[in-house]
This record gives C-alpha cells, sequence and structure tokens, in this order.
C-alpha cells in the first residue's frame, strides 16, 4: 500500500537508483506584493540508502522542501517523485520526524511508538517486539510504560525517531530533530540515530543549520541558499562507516566543515 | 467555584520536616480551624444576646440537625433534592457535550451559532425559574431543567474549547500517518478534550445544586430549598443552619465523586517531570 499517485504517465528517464527526486521545485507563498519566493528551481536526486543533509541558514526554505517531500504542501511547480512516482500527499512508506517530539501527552512511551501501527491497523504484538528492540537499540529500556513528560528532550526525541521507525518505511524525513537540544546531546543523538539508522539503511533526509552535525551524519550534504532558497553547493562526505564520535577530530571532516561554511558564507 | 484543580504545594522533604508539613500536622490545623470558628461562632451568640431566630447557636444547630435525620425528615427531603440535582447535572451535560462536539467540528457553525452560545450565557439562568414553574409545574421537573440549563454552558463551552484547541503540530503527525478524519477525532481530539471537558463536570456538579436549590424556592413543596422556605415561614432558623450543613455535604462529596473520576481516568496528569 503506498499513498501516492501517478501524475506523469510519460516514462521516465531517471536514474535507477534515484529514491527521491526534486524536478524544478518552486514554492511561493502569498500572492500579489505579499508574494514570496520560497523555493526557486530545485533539482536534486536522492539515491536510494543515502543518508543526505539539507543544510540552510534559519529561512532559507529547507523546511519547505521537506514538507513538500513529505506531500504534506505541493509546490507551486515542478514535483518531486519517490521511485518514479509523484509524492501528492503523505504515505506510509514515509518516516517523518518534526523539530519537536510531538508525542501525546496521554500515552505512553509504548503507545505513542505504536501509534502508526493503530492508524494502519497492522498487527500489534509484532509491532510490540519491535518497538521494545528500538527502545533497548535507543537506551530507553525500562521507559515504556512511562509518560512523555517524565522523560528528557533528547529521550522524548528518541521516542518520535522510534515511532517514525516503527513500520520500516523506506524514506526518513527529518526536521531539524536536535534543533532544541543542547550541544552534547545533540552530538550524542547524532551517533545514535546514526547507529538505529545503519540497521535499516533506510533513504534518509536530514534538515540542519549545523554543519558539523550535517557533515558527522550524511553521505552527502546539500547546502542551500537563501531568499529563494536553491542548491548552492553539493559537498560528498567521504568518511567510512561506521562512524564515531572521533571521525569529528578527523582532518577531513574538519576540512569538510570549513569548506562548508565557507560556502554558506559566500 | 474554580475550575482549576488545587495542587498541593510541594513540601521540602529534605532533613526532618516541619510539624505542620505532615499529613497529621495539616489535619491537626484544619480541625483547629474549624473548633475556633465554632467557638468563635458560639460565644458571638452568648455575649450579644443574640436571637435563635437570628442566629442559633451552636449547639442548636446541633440538635435539630440530629433530630431532623433521625426523623427522617431531612433525609427525605435531601433525595428529591440529589436526584434533582444529578438528573440535571445528566440531562445539561450531556446536551452540552454533544452540542459542543456538534458546535466544535465547523468554524461556520461556531460563527453561526457564536451569538446564542453567547446569550445563553449572559443569560442570568436562575431568573428562568419563575417561568419553568408555569410551564411545567411544582414538581421535580422545573427544578432538572434549571440545574441542567446551568450546568449545559460549562460544558458546551469546554467542550469546544477542548475539541478544537489540539496542538497543531500533533494534527500534522496524524496527516503525516494519514489518519482518517474518525481517528484524528477518537485519538487525537477526543482524548486533548477529555481533561477539559472534565473541568466543565467539575464546576457543572457544583452549579447543579444551586440551580436545584434555587428551583426550590421558587415553588415546591418538597427538597431542601422547599424545607428553607418552610423553616423561614415558621421561624425555624436552626433547621434552616442544619440544612445548610447537608447542602455544603452534597456539594462537597458531589465534587469529590468527580474529582476521583477525574484521578482515575487522567493518571498521566498527575506524574511529574522526572519520576
Amino acid at each position: 500500500m503506498r499513498d501516492v499517485s501517478v501524475s506523469n504517465p510519460k516514462p521516465q528517464q531517471v536514474p535507477a537508483t534515484a529514491k527521491i527526486e526534486f524536478r524544478d521545485v518552486t514554492k511561493t507563498f502569498g500572492a500579489g506584493t505579499k508574494r514570496m519566493l520560497a523555493l526557486s528551481g530545485i533539482n536534486l536526486s536522492i539515491e536510494e540508502g543515502q543518508f543526505v543533509s539539507i543544510l540552510g541558514e534559519s529561512g532559507c526554505g529547507k523546511t519547505t522542501l521537506l514538507r513538500i517531500a513529505a506531500g504534506l504542501i505541493p509546490p507551486s511547480s515542478g514535483s518531486v517523485l519517490m521511485d518514479d512516482v509523484a509524492i501528492t500527499r503523505p504515505g506510509r512508506d514515509m518516516g517523518f520526524v518534526f523539530q519537536q517530539s510531538v508525542l501525546l501527552e496521554w500515552r505512553t512511551v509504548l503507545e505513542n511508538i505504536l501509534l502508526p501501527v493503530e492508524i494502519f491497523k497492522l498487527d500489534m504484538k509484532e509491532h510490540r517486539e519491535k518497538a521494545l528492540e528500538f527502545l533497548k537499540m535507543l537506551g530507553l529500556s525500562g521507559f515504556e510504560n512511562h509518560y512523555p513528560i517524565q522523560l528528557s528532550g533528547g529521550m522524548q526525541q528518541r521516542v518520535s525517531i522510534a515511532r517514525a521507525l516503527i513500520l520500516s518505511p523506506s524514506v526518513l524525513l527529518m526536521d531539524e530533530p536536535f534543533g532544541a537540544l543542547d550541544a552534547i546531546t545533540r552530538e550524542q543523538m547524532n551517533s545514535e540515530l546514526l547507529r538505529i539508522w545503519s540497521h535499516s539503511r533506510t533513504t534518509a533526509v536530514f534538515i540542519t543549520h549545523d554543519i558539523g552535525e550535517a557533515a558527522f551524519l550524511s553521505d552527502r550534504v546539500v547546502l542551500l541558499g537563501s531568499r529563494p532558497g536553491c542548491v548552492k553547493q553539493i559537498f560528498d562526505i567521504p568518511l567510512p562507516r561506521p562512524r564515531t564520535a572521533e571521525h569529528r577530530y578527523d582532518n577531513r571532516f574538519v576540512c569538510l566543515c570549513r569548506d562548508m561554511k565557507q560556502a554558506m558564507m559566500a | 467555584m474554580t475550575a482549576a484543580a488545587i495542587v498541593p504545594m510541594e513540601v521540602g522533604s529534605a532533613e526532618r520536616p516541619a510539624w505542620y508539613t505532615t499529613r497529621f500536622g495539616q489535619l491537626s490545623l484544619t480541625l483547629a480551624i474549624f473548633t475556633a470558628v465554632i467557638v468563635v461562632w458560639d460565644l458571638y451568640v452568648r455575649l450579644t444576646g443574640l436571637s435563635a431566630l437570628v442566629l442559633p447557636a451552636p449547639y442548636d444547630v446541633w440538635l435539630s440537625l440530629v433530630e431532623n435525620t433521625l426523623s427522617g425528615h431531612l433525609i427525605n427531603h435531601m433525595w428529591v433534592t440529589l436526584s434533582e440535582i444529578l438528573l440535571g447535572f445528566l440531562l445539561g451535560s450531556v446536551i452540552g457535550i454533544a452540542l459542543g462536539t456538534i458546535t466544535a467540528q465547523s468554524l461556520l457553525m461556531r460563527t453561526i451559532l457564536g451569538p446564542y452560545i453567547l446569550a445563553s450565557q449572559a443569560m442570568p439562568k436562575l431568573a428562568l425559574a419563575p417561568i419553568m414553574v408555569i410551564w411545567l409545574g411544582f414538581g421535580i421537573a422545573p427544578k432538572v431543567v434549571i440545574a441542567a440549563l446551568i450546568c449545559f454552558f460549562p460544558l458546551l463551552e469546554n467542550t469546544i474549547i477542548g475539541l478544537t484547541s489540539t496542538n497543531p503540530y500533533q494534527v500534522e503527525l496524524f496527516r503525516v500517518l494519514t489518519a482518517s478524519r474518525w481517528q484524528l477525532f477518537f485519538k487525537l481530539r477526543v482524548p486533548n478534550a477529555l481533561p477539559i471537558i472534565f473541568a466543565g463536570l467539575r464546576v457543572a456538579i457544583t452549579l447543579a445544586v444551586v440551580g436545584a436549590v434555587v428551583g426550590e424556592y421558587v415553588g415546591a413543596n418538597r427538597g431542601l430549598g422547599a424545607l428553607i422556605i418552610a423553616a423561614q415561614g415558621s421561624f425555624d432558623t436552626p433547621l434552616m443552619f442544619a440544612i445548610f450543613v447537608y447542602l455544603t455535604v452534597i456539594g462537597i462529596v458531589l465534587y469529590k465523586i468527580m474529582e476521583l473520576l477525574e484521578q482515575t481516568f487522567f493518571s498521566w496528569r498527575h506524574v511529574k517531570p522526572g519520576d
């Protein structure tokens, strides 16, 4: 079951490896004199199994780009394809992590993780095992019956990652999930995210304004320019996986971060 | 009558707690205040030589309370009033929640019905009591209707607020999960609204007592309100005070029942950060 529909019946010339493809995507908000061009001519191909970060200053339209990819808002022109099919609305094949954890405060940790299973009316017992497995992987064993208010911000965001992954989506979209966390917790969360991601190797799109975070997590970093948002430069991150905190002090890592910073400032 | 729950103050539990912060200490202080009020009341009556018609001594009230309870007089009238309270509360709450749920469904509905909702709130419901007696007679019906009218508004309002005050990010989450309209309603809007609706129920149950008693003032021969009017006619002030005790106890018991139900249903609201 996939909630995407074919809008373009023409044969595609996209390479088979492209999982998500942005084609000439523009987005304008408002009308008349208040018309604002948020994204202009975005062309971007994200390969299957890649971890791609979209890096840019606040207000550059990176969240808008992700929301279009999720099918939450339509592009003004152009299209976003997933497996060569235009994305017009959200689907089960997609996990989404918000800036905040967005947990339901009346549900326990386990009930929150299993919410997607409930919505899609899938087998509870089977996914329960999986949810407990995730909790173990994320260092949250024993917290399954706690309520969100009892958890720290970092723990809450880990629960929301487990919720996004519970249905094994082929694409994981993350909108600055660690933006609200302190630097130390954020680095820990980066490592944990990579650990849980390495089990599924799902295609991941990660929005951030933090250069170090983008470089540490990604295979590729897409730098967005501002007003209107456009692809400024793409960086390949050739660091080997699995990555550990040590990589942050690697010469190549430091040089990449410097290059990205210069490109961002340019 | 406040909608907010009284949150017990967290007292620093380090070292040895002061005696007045222990459960026993607090209970003793509460009882001490009660005793002080009774003593001052009694002294005032004795020293001023006030007529029992104006203010009976505490002991006279106690005698009247015991005598009229044992004779079954007060109990019989209490059942009448209590059934008016509960029926009115039930009727008003059900209609309030139902209409609130319907109104919450669309902004258009809220806009169109808005002035009427406001008018129904601004109108003092107790002012309708005389016409209710004309329409519905001297039996239990007009009191039930007045109690229902007075319970209706807090539930209408709280249901609308509860169902429409959903966190927009949580709504977005349900969109991402392709939830149906029903799922959005029952898995997000309703659980989000329930604590707010419950706060409305807690307000309504105490208002229902007022509605029933005032209804009885206007025209009744049974019930605690009718008994107060009768006691006034026969200058039996101690009996009036005995009835006040009954009404207060009824109010407290009903409120506590609601509080208990709330704590049972919404245990998640009572966990503290860091537990």
